[in-house]
């Protein structure tokens, strides 16, 4: 399966009418929707599964709604969540979002209420997809640093004048500033600040 | 050990139901004893009046006997002085023609004499029956004279003594003509005996002729009266003193010192008889024979007849004898009072047997008033009993007429309690109700005992449920006299048993909507599945459309919408068949459509709860008369508790449903693989109010219990080896 361009709503329903329903009305706003009829189906997928939204039905036989976005999270899995929930699941629906979902929608529900969350998502999403490119390349930045470069770089991220990385890493002076230099390099950094900020991007992944 | 004895003997006290009745039974003594004394004095009078009557008989029969005694007392006394008199005639007759005789009146012959003389001696000492013998002549001078002294005979000197002519003996033969005989009607003691004489003589005389056919002289023979005296008091009995009276009414012999005792000769009291007994001396001297009642004394008389001088004449020809026809009279008395002193003689026995008798009959009297008034008692018991009970209760005949009822049966018709003796059943129940029970009442009237539940109207207005039953009452030899029919009104018991099958109605009713309550997530979520795709359908089609969209895409989604729509109708259309009330009557029903319509139900929840709902159905089930809402209620509860004990369950999750014949009914069966039921709750799981389950109000195997034993069913369970439990319920098949 080729990946299509383009966000993709990913719809989890152990009713096929349902599910099948939720195709058409997200095809009908020009949205794109991939269907699966169990928690365990969309887990065989899930590691391809790159952009867009997860829909999930709460109540389903096998592995219930609550226990795949526990095991996708587990999994660092990080698209929006929306779980659909029956009447009365409220209790249900609050350990949904405690667990990390983005939003929940009681069923029956409203399509416009429903499309609007899943914009809301997609756009969540989207913003999300900077975040992580910004993160992916700021990992392969790091990622070109060596060891003894990634142990200069955390003392010059803390803060550390070059002296005190030197006394601390056992070498002089003058090769903590040839590490700083290639990390300066490597990394397409400016300044301290800067590297500050890369770090965080890394930190927070 | 007191204490066991006590408990043995207060149990013998109370030897079974009858005893326990009778002694229920109030004895008045008071009244005991009036009847005793009634029912004792009046077989006392009677038991007196059959003595009384036993007293006569007897007395008459003292009176006849002793008349009979006295009448042959009579003839032996008439016959013995016959045979007695008798050979003295003969002997007169022989004497008077002896060949001396004429020699010794005509000739003076004393050789003749003498002859005649030891002749005498020897007849006196031959025969014994004479005391003196003597020949007189016509002058009245003896010729020849033998006495007696001592008791031996022997010839007196013959002197002519000339003393004869004013002797009657003498004077009266020499009167008669040849051949007559007269006997001295009175003892005539002149004879010249020496010494004493032994007996009283009793002169035979007779006259003798010369051959010239004149009297010559006389022939005086005299007998020996004690002999006669002897003969005839060996006679005297049983019937009376017998007295011998002569011809001018002086006794003979007669009444003895002591009264009637024997008598002995009574010369010295001559003419007295006819002087102490003037009536009966009347009666006596002209008739020949007869009876006589004197004062207390009763006379039975007799002519002795007249005594031939010929040998051989017969006793009843009549010989003249001084003119006279008969000798003496021979006479029987008897003492009246004699015959009464008998009878009161054996009175004071009879007294004392009337005694014992009338006490005798006092007891039994006592003995018979008790039973009578104790079985009145027991009668009026029963009675009571019988009136009170609230059963109707009837006697009817072979011929269909009541014979006898209580007072409830009466009540119930409506009519008086004595206005149904005799009536035909019926006259008395009306023509429908009596074609209604007509077949058992012949059934009854063929001596089967019959029960069986009807409902008449008996005119009360609304017709009333009954149970009857009809006991034939059938004699030894088979025979049916009628029946016993006894009724009860069980009006009322129907009532309430419909009231308490409504009553469950509505518990079934109320319990399913309870269920329902709880099922309402899984029944919402059945709903809300269809009803959010139809949503979502539309709104793609109507965003679809409004930009002009594809038709082809649209009517596949409007298909969907239809089939979705039609899935809610098909819920709720299910939800409301299971919610309504139920008719309250019983048909008969298929099981397995029973267990099909609530798995059908369940598996919405079973497949929520990620359980394995298996239902396993015996082709062939034969058909049970019930309430079809009711067991659906009964299969639900048990699915719904085996869907709840396998929620706990890790691992797979599997209730079976299962229906099988057993034996004349259905079984059904519901097991799963939870838990099982605790084994602290026992039997109790089927009571109100108790369960495992927490927050569960225990309703439902209760209910269940109540609606499985009302259809004549059973329910229990048991914890299966291989672990969970399984509920199973039976019900009779609509054939039975």
């Amino acid at each position: 399966m080729t990946m299509p361009p383009g966000p993709m709503v990913y719809i989890v329903d152990d009713d096929a009418a349902v599910r099948e329903s939720l195709s058409a009305l997200l095809s009908s706003v020009d949205l794109r929707a991939q269907v699966y009829g169990s928690a365990e189906e969309f887990l065989a997928v899930a590691d391809e599964v790159k952009r867009g939204c997860l829909l999930i039905d709460v109540r389903m036989p096998g592995m219930s709604g609550l226990e795949l976005q526990r095991t996708l999270r587990e999994r660092g899995f990080d698209l929006p969540v929306v779980v659909v929930t029956g009447h009365g699941d409220v209790p249900m629906a609050v350990r949904a979002m405690k667990a990390g979902a983005v939003d929940f929608i009681e069923k029956p529900f409203n399509e416009q209420e429903l499309l609007e969350r899943i914009q809301g998502c997609l756009k969540a999403d989207a913003e999300l997809q900077q975040v992580r490119q910004a993160r992916d390349d700021a990992v392969g930045r790091i990622g070109q640093l060596t060891q003894r470069e990634v142990e200069v770089m955390e003392l010059l991220v803390a803060g550390k004048p070059s002296k005190l990385i030197a006394s601390a890493l056992g070498i002089s002076e003058k090769t903590v500033d040839v590490h700083r230099f290639n990390v300066m390099r490597k990394t397409s950094t400016r300044s301290v600040a800067e590297l500050v900020q890369l770090w965080a991007l890394v930190r927070r992944g | 050990m007191a204490a066991t004895g006590s408990l043995g003997r207060s149990a013998a006290r109370w030897p079974g139901s009858a005893q326990v009745l009778r002694r229920a039974v109030p004895i008045s003594g008071q009244r005991v004893l009036t009847l005793t004394l009634a029912f004792g004095g009046a077989f006392s009078l009677l038991l007196g009046l059959v003595f009384h009557l036993y007293q006569s008989a007897e007395r008459e029969g003292h009176q006849a006997a002793a008349d009979v005694a006295r009448t042959r007392l009579l003839e032996q006394c008439v016959i013995a002085a016959r045979e007695e008199l008798g050979p003295v005639l003969a002997d007169v007759g022989y004497l008077r023609g002896d060949p001396d005789i004429h020699p010794l009146l005509e000739n003076a012959d004393e050789q003749a004499g003498a002859r005649l003389t030891q002749e005498y001696v020897a007849l006196l000492r031959h025969t014994g029956r004479y005391d003196e013998a003597y020949v007189v002549d016509a002058d009245g001078r003896e010729r020849v004279a033998v006495g007696t002294e001592d008791g031996r005979p022997l010839a007196l000197g013959v002197g002519g003594r000339p003393g004869w002519r004013g002797q009657p003996s003498f004077s009266e033969a020499l009167r008669l003509p040849e051949g007559h005989v007269y006997v001295s009607l009175s003892v005539s003691p002149q004879g010249r005996s020496r010494g004493a004489p032994a007996t009283p003589p009793l002169q035979v005389a007779t006259p003798l002729f010369g051959a010239d056919r004149l009297v010559r002289g006389v022939l005086v023979l005299g007998y020996r009266g004690q002999r006669m005296l002897d003969r005839l008091g060996g006679l005297v009995g049983e019937g009376g003193a017998l007295w011998l009276i002569s011809r001018d009414g002086a006794w003979l012999m007669g009444p003895g010192r002591d009264g009637l005792g024997q008598g002995g000769w009574t010369g010295s009291q001559a003419s007295r008889f006819a002087q102490a007994y003037p009536q009966a001396w009347e009666q006596m001297s002209r008739l020949t024979s007869g009876t006589v009642e004197t004062g207390a004394q009763r006379v039975q008389f007799r002519r002795i007849l007249p005594l031939s001088s010929d040998e051989g004449a017969d006793a009843a020809r009549p010989a003249s004898l001084a003119g006279a026809d008969y000798i003496w009279i021979a006479a029987v008395v008897s003492d009246q009072d004699a015959v009464r002193m008998r009878t009161q003689a054996a009175e004071p026995h009879e007294g004392l047997a009337y005694g014992v008798l009338a006490s005798f009959s006092f007891a039994v009297a006592g003995a018979l008033a008790f039973a009578y008034v104790r079985s009145r008692g027991l009668a009026r018991a029963l009675e009571q009993i019988v009136d009170n009970l609230p059963e109707f209760v009837a006697y009817v005949d072979a011929d269909q007429r009541y014979r006898f009822n209580n007072l409830s049966y009466t009540k119930s018709l409506g009519i008086r309690p004595n206005q149904l003796y005799g009536r035909g059943v019926r006259d008395v129940l009306g023509a429908e109700a009596y074609e209604r029970l007509q077949p058992q009442i012949r059934q009854a009237l063929a001596g089967q005992r019959v029960s069986f539940d009807t409902r008449l109207n008996l005119g009360q207005g609304c017709p009333r449920d009954m149970s009857v039953s009809y006991i034939p009452d059938v004699t030894e030899s088979g025979e049916v006299r009628g029946f016993y029919a006894v009724a009860r009104d069980i009006t009322e018991l129907r009532a309430a048993e419909r009231r308490e099958r409504q009553r469950m109605l509505e518990l079934a009713h109320v319990s399913r909507f309870a269920s329902m309550g709880a099922m309402a997530t899984e029944i919402a979520h059945e709903v809300n599945q269809p009803l959010a795709a139809i949503a979502m359908y539309s709104a793609a089609c109507l965003r679809t459309l409004a930009k002009g969209g594809d038709t082809a895409v649209v009517t596949g989604w409007l298909t969907s919408i239809n089939a979705q729509a039609k899935r809610v109708g098909e819920v709720v259309q299910r939800l409301r068949q299971f919610l309504q009330m139920g008719g309250a009557e019983r048909a008969p029903i298929g099981m397995n459509e029973v267990v099909r319509e609530v798995a059908g139900l369940a598996s919405v929840e079973a497949r929520a709860q990620d359980v394995d709902l298996l239902v396993d159905l015996a082709p062939e089930l034969p058909a049970v008369l019930a309430d079809r809402i009711l067991l659906e209620q009964v299969v639900l509860n048990l699915v719904r508790n085996a869907l709840d004990a396998v929620g706990q369950q890790t691992g797979p999750r599997r209730v079976v449903v299962q229906t099988r014949p057993a034996g004349e009914g259905v079984e059904v069966s519901v097991a799963d693989n939870g838990p099982g039921v605790p084994a602290g709750l026992g039997r109790n799981v089927f009571d109100s109010f108790v369960s495992s389950k927490p927050g569960a109000l225990g309703m439902g195997l209760a209910v269940s219990r109540s609606i499985v034993e009302a259809h004549e069913g059973g329910i229990s369970y048991t914890n299966n080896p291989e672990g969970g439990s399984t509920f199973r319920f039976t019900l009779p098949s609509a054939s039975v």
